[in-house]
């Protein structure tokens, strides 16, 4: 059982554990409940490191992830992402700033830590010689599993990572897509409560990509994992996060939600809807639904201007439809756009604009 | 966690077919050479020294395992992966020179089998050359894991090492015959590991306890050199 705000003492322990009996299914994987609204996993605060005492990889970096949420970390490469990922594991000593993790302050020494984070590396970290179940059984040990209860572990990450039917085979014959799912199954046996995937989806076919954050979804939805998810594909990042940090030259430069970031660099979204029988009482619909600030029907178009960052195109689609639709436009910013405007430079390669 | 870095060297086939097969085509060729030029001579006790000249050799080849292994382990993305868990990463570099030395030997007692089953060598205290041979290994393991710690890529570090073996066993005599002079002789005897191994497994065989005893004290005395050196330098890449 998790501490509880109520700590103080004001209400029993006990009626707290039936109250989350009854209103909060036990976690999958973890076999703990959670009550608490959001249970703050790690917090950097102000940390700078410098890489030979010259060259500033994270500057008076501040970042906070929860319990259960997906985060994303967008940056160009040399942003500082990694770096910010090995000061949270602990692979790194930072210069200054103060970096707690699960409650504990970082310092490299306290190991047990590590047993609590699952990390996918950016390159595919499996040894090829050894089969995808030995590899599986050599992390799996390597976090203190073993006996039966490792061996079921494996079968459901397997099973999870969409490998069981080729678990005995050697990487060496896998598509690089396959290789990337060991790579994270891999990191997933110890059913960590913190994941940090560092760029997973690099160098894979769109499939394979699709498959992985669809995973990626489910796993912080069904476990309540907190996952960081670094990527400079921005489309993969929007789909999965629930917040995002956009960093770079080693500090935050935005956070928040998708919707959020992108109300911070745009106006209103404008939406065109071609139709080929319009009619006028579907404008009062669409002036019904949450975010539409003005409709209204110009000959076949139907022009509706929305709040920034509302996602409503499916609604209205669907209201739309019954007068046949022959084309859409949808002007929204994106969060490529937020970025650009935020540091001038493409994500994808980092490159000014 | 030892099962897997023994699976990692036993699954190393290419490995087993230069470090088993090529020193045993080599000592089969060189024996029917030998058969063919000096049918009266003593085959077995020729091949016997033969086979350790190649055993010696291919010994120090086989730090290759402990090289790559911990070039993977300490020198590639593996790094943050291995140091990620709640493991020392002392473990990982101990593990590897245990097991690459283990299957090393094992390899070389391969070929010390073949001697015996194909040319019965009749010599004396032909088994105290096992202990000889297998702290040579040891002794060997550890050089691969201080000069990758150096290099810090395998590639390289084989060159060294390769360097190292030719270098050590033709001063040792073992590819070419050596001028019979004291400089010589000298260096035959003490220029190096090789030559040191060579030097006790020769007396002992004569019965000469003493000076077998000075090589292996004066490859246990190196060693323990090497191992100083590499507790110090490993703090680069297992803190």
């Amino acid at each position: 059982m998790e501490h509880h705000s109520t700590s103080s003492g004001l209400v029993p322990e006990f009626f707290i554990e039936e109250y989350d009996k009854c209103h909060y299914p036990p976690v999958k994987g973890s076999g703990r409940i959670s009550v608490e609204v959001m249970k703050m996993l790690i917090r950097m605060k102000d940390v700078i490191k410098r890489y030979n005492g010259k060259r500033l990889a994270l500057d008076h970096l501040d970042l906070e992830i929860k319990k259960g949420e997906v985060v994303g970390l967008l940056g160009p490469n040399g942003a500082g992402k990694t770096t910010a990922i090995n000061a949270i594991v602990g692979l790194l000593d930072v210069d200054s700033g103060s970096i707690e993790v699960f409650g504990e302050q970082q310092n490299g020494s306290n190991r047990h830590v590590r047993s609590r984070i699952g990390l996918v590396t950016q390159e595919v970290t499996v040894y090829e010689t050894l089969s995808a179940y030995e590899n599986l059984l050599f992390f799996g040990k390597l976090y203190g599993l073993k006996g039966e209860a490792l061996k079921r572990r494996i079968e459901e990450v397997a099973t999870l990572i969409g490998l069981k039917d080729r678990l005995h085979e050697i990487p060496k014959k896998y598509s690089g897509g396959m290789k990337r799912r060991l790579n994270i199954g891999c990191a997933l046996l110890h059913e960590p409560e913190l994941i940090i995937m560092d760029e997973p989806t690099v160098g894979i076919d769109p499939q394979s990509r699709n498959y992985i954050l669809e995973f990626v979804k489910q796993l912080a939805k069904d476990t309540e994992t907190a996952i960081i998810y670094t990527s400079h594909y921005i489309e993969e990042v929007q789909a999965i996060s629930d917040r995002v940090y956009i960093i770079d030259e080693g500090h935050i430069i935005a956070k928040g939600t998708v919707p959020e970031l992108i109300r911070k660099v745009q106006g209103d979204q404008h939406v065109a809807i071609d139709v080929k029988q319009p009619e006028e009482k579907a404008l009062e619909t669409i002036r019904t639904l949450p975010d539409v600030k003005e409709a209204r029907l110009e000959k076949q178009t139907f022009r509706i201007n929305l709040h920034a960052g509302a996602d409503l195109l499916d609604k209205l689609i669907a209201t739309l439809s019954p007068y046949t639709i022959t084309n859409v436009q949808n002007e929204q910013a994106s969060l490529e756009d937020v970025f650009l405007m935020l540091t001038g430079k493409t994500l994808r390669d980092g490159e000014v604009s | 966690m030892f099962r897997f870095y023994a699976l990692r060297v036993l699954k190393d086939y290419l490995g087993h077919i230069i470090f088993i097969g090529l020193p045993l085509v080599l000592i089969y060729v060189n024996m029917e050479i030998q058969a063919n030029a000096n049918p009266d001579a003593d085959l077995g006790y020729i091949a016997f020294f033969m086979g350790i000249g190649f055993i010696l050799m291919f010994q120090v080849f086989g730090a290759a395992y402990t090289t790559e292994g911990m070039e993977v382990d300490f020198f590639t993305a593996f790094k943050d992966r291995l140091r990620a868990a709640p493991v020392h990463p002392a473990r990982f570099m101990v593990t590897n020179m245990l097991y690459s030395s283990i299957v090393s030997f094992l390899q070389l007692m391969l070929i010390l089998a073949f001697i015996f089953v194909m040319y019965e060598p009749s010599v004396s205290n032909w088994g105290l050359a096992i202990p000889v041979i297998f702290l040579g290994v040891v002794f060997t393991q550890t050089l691969g894991a201080v000069v990758i710690i150096l290099v810090k890529k395998a590639s390289k570090a084989q060159a060294v090492i390769t360097l190292y073996a030719i270098g050590g066993s033709i001063l040792a005599g073992h590819i070419i015959g050596l001028p019979d002079n004291t400089v010589m002789n000298f260096l035959e005897d003490y220029s190096s590991p090789i030559s040191w191994q060579r030097l006790s497994i020769e007396h002992f065989v004569d019965g000469d306890y003493a000076m077998g005893m000075l090589g292996i004290g004066l490859l246990l005395g190196t060693w323990a050199v090497l191992l100083t050196a590499l507790f110090r330098m490993s703090r680069r890449v297992v803190a």
